[in-house]
């Protein structure tokens, strides 16, 4: 068992995150494809996988990750350790793991709820998170420089929360700002990002759009 | 490496019950500097060293860490790897990731807008996040029959989630379920807990409810 490493995915999907870090990794691993568009993320035999039914899952050996934060943070660690992760005595490792983090726990709930009004349960605890135009420039600020967010290189950070500001850019949910628009131009670049493109939004399903 | 020793920048009776309860499990010597979040004013310096520009926040020599699970995460692989935190080869990493990393981008959104009607986009990621009824079946199928999150070990996992799932409690944002009430019985007994919780909720201030 150990040695074998395993992507399930959808189509389409978050799944892209995992796909790219595997991709920069060049680490060998399987892809078992569960469309769901097609329902199948919802068969018997997913299930088994995931009870709740989402995807992206990573299999590896005799640990699952689920949640592409996690999944990031365990496969850079696991297969990138000093490269994709900064090492545990590296400065870089605190803002390397706060950007992890903070993807999915801010500027995915941020980017999903903006415009939306809320009202707030009494007594309850405030948001986790702050409004996009407050939380954003703290990211803009990061990219400043080097152009990755931490220690001068690319690394996972870069994979969790470059892949939520190409996906929520292109659907609308964050705004084109230059800053978030170069970052995500550069990231496009990358042969382990085409590479996982390809996979994930696969051209025969997605004919080019002319614009 | 730590020269300056570990700083804890936090606000009082606030989120940072996460890093003193993982401070005061590990033993550490620590310092807090209090920030107030109701003034527009922060500590100088604070700003321009914080990767996501958000409270708490914990230096540590060289180190500077944001965001709640990412600061469980790096205390526990640098003070406590393979006790507090599970070991990169162990089996449990992965849901150990998982968990802390569910507890701000899982659980905390989908608890503070239970009250919102969120429309899915027609074109767009939207929300990652389940309901909080199947969020509530996900911690108590993963705690039911269990002590801890991972099994028989306490974990930095535990510090993550018991402090959420305490909170949520506390302020009944989530249902009074006995798996999860006697999970926090179980964690809130530890020492370490109840010295963080009368750092974070001082006495003087917040006297004991007479219910």
């Amino acid at each position: 068992m150990a040695g074998d490493l395993v992507l399930y995915r959808s189509i389409a999907s978050r799944s892209i995150i995992a796909l790219w870090l595997l991709e920069e990794l060049g680490v060998a691993y399987r892809m078992e494809t569960f469309d769901i568009a097609k329902g199948e993320t919802r068969t018997a035999e997913y299930l088994k996988v995931n009870p709740r039914g989402r995807v992206p899952v990573v299999v590896d050996g005799a640990t699952k990750v689920t949640e592409s934060a996690a999944i990031c943070l365990y496969l850079a660690d696991r297969y990138g350790a000093g490269t994709l992760a900064p090492a545990l005595d590296d400065p870089a490792r605190g803002p390397y793991m706060s950007w992890i983090v903070w993807a999915t726990g801010v500027l995915e709930p941020a980017s999903a709820l903006a415009g939306h009004e809320f009202e707030a349960k009494p007594g309850a605890w405030a948001f986790g998170f702050d409004t996009l135009d407050r939380e954003l420039p703290f990211l803009e600020q990061a990219l400043e420089g080097s152009g990755h967010l931490v220690a001068d290189r690319f690394t996972a950070a870069d994979v969790m929360v470059g892949a939520v500001v190409m996906m929520r850019l292109f659907t609308g949910e964050l705004p084109s700002t230059p800053a978030l628009a170069a970052y995500a131009e550069r990231n496009k670049a990358r042969e382990a990002f085409k590479r996982a493109e390809q996979i994930n939004w696969p051209p025969s399903m997605f004919r080019p759009r002319d614009d | 490496m730590a020269a300056d020793g570990i700083i804890l920048y936090r606000a009082i009776a606030s989120r940072a019950i996460v890093p003193l309860w993982m401070l005061e499990e590990l033993g550490l010597t620590y310092r807090s500097k209090i920030v107030d979040l109701r003034s527009p004013q922060r500590p100088a310096g604070l700003l321009k060293v914080n990767p996501t520009g958000r409270t708490p926040l914990l230096i540590d020599g060289e180190v500077v860490v944001s965001e709640m699970p990412a600061i469980c995460i790096y205390l526990a692989d640098r003070y406590a790897y393979g006790t507090m935190a599970p070991a990169i080869d162990d089996p449990r990493r992965g849901p150990y990731l998982k968990w802390l990393v569910y507890a701000t981008a899982v659980l905390e959104p989908a608890r503070e807008t239970q009250a919102s009607t969120i429309v899915p986009p027609k074109f767009g990621y939207g929300v990652g996040w389940p309901p909080l009824d199947a969020v509530v079946g996900d911690l108590v199928g993963a705690l039911d029959g269990r002590d801890f999150v991972l099994g028989d070990a306490f974990t930095a996992a535990d510090v993550m989630l018991g402090a959420m799932i305490s909170t949520s409690l506390f302020c009944e944002m989530i249902p009074q379920e006995p798996v999860l009430l006697r999970y926090v019985e179980r964690v809130s007994a530890r020492p370490a807990y109840e010295r963080a919780a009368a750092i974070n909720w001082p006495p003087s201030l917040f006297p004991p409810r007479n219910d």
